[in-house]
């Protein structure tokens, strides 16, 4: 399953997604993310994971779940189109796990609707850090 | 309160504190680009909500943490050597919760074209 993590654009240090945990193609797919203070948002100090790269995170895994739908035989360009009603919960830190859920809505050949949630791990009491209502993705005209 | 990314570069505000600009200039040393996307850096569309965030501090005059995205569209990718200028407005009529303060970044390029906006709801940290 961990296949599917090569068909994400992404490069070092911007992929932001571990592992897939389960998959069920143009339905959900689950992920994680270790959140490690050797990142380079924590170059200067280590404290709360910032916001926008934990949204980034789901909204690789909402990418994964897309292109894993579409077959694609290697990694595609993906671009964020836009994102509706994200709110953010429990903060993450450094030596965290946590777990993303994305979900399909809807999806063309070009565009696709996905929403998702990220919650941290069980030992710290499995309580959302984050929920999104719509993540829209776009793959790039060529 | 460190930020990981110096999302805005400049900013002034202006209309009494209700709005400011902000400029950040995308650098190929900004931090993780080299990842997003190798070979071909683009600023990443959360980052461009990284930097409404840090306009809306400036604005504000002191750290805020990100509640909410009530909204966030990108039109245009941003490259290194590519100027975004963000206009910032405080959005009082809509009060989500007490404490809670939302705004409205609408980001321009260098010739004024859109590249994204994005409606936030933040709230003040106090340090200490």
């Amino acid at each position: 399953m961990d296949d599917l993590l090569r068909l994400l654009p992404h490069g070092y240090p911007m992929r932001l997604v571990d592992r897939v945990v389960s998959v069920r193609p143009g339905i959900e797919l689950e992920a994680v993310s270790v959140i490690s203070a050797r990142e380079p948002c924590y170059a200067a100090g280590i404290g709360p994971y910032p916001a926008v790269l934990l949204l980034e995170a789901l909204i690789q895994t909402a990418a994964l779940l897309w292109l894993a739908d579409l077959e694609a035989d290697g990694p595609a360009e993906v671009l964020l189109a836009a994102v509706r009603g994200a709110r953010f919960g429990a903060a993450a830190q450094p030596g965290d796990v946590v777990r993303h859920q994305a979900v399909l809505r809807s999806a063309t050949a070009r565009r696709a609707i996905l929403a998702g949630r990220t919650d941290l791990a069980q030992q710290r009491g499995g309580v959302p850090a984050l929920e999104v209502r719509e993540i829209v993705l776009a793959r790039r005209a060529t | 309160m460190t930020t990981f990314l110096r999302a805005v570069d400049s900013l002034a505000v202006r209309d009494g504190g209700a709005a400011a600009t902000a400029v950040k200039r995308i650098v190929a040393d900004d931090p993780y680009l080299v990842g997003h996307f190798p070979g071909e850096p683009i600023y990443p569309g959360v980052f461009l909500v990284e930097s409404a965030r840090q306009a809306v501090a400036g604005l504000l005059g002191g750290p805020v943490t990100l509640v909410a995205v009530v909204e966030a569209r990108f039109a245009a990718p941003l490259r290194p050597g590519d100027v975004a200028l963000l206009d910032v407005k405080r959005v009082p009529e809509q009060s989500p919760s007490p404490g809670v303060i939302r705004a409205r970044v609408v980001a321009l390029d260098s010739i004024g074209a859109r590249v994204g906006h994005c409606v936030v709801d933040v709230r003040a940290v106090h340090d200490g």
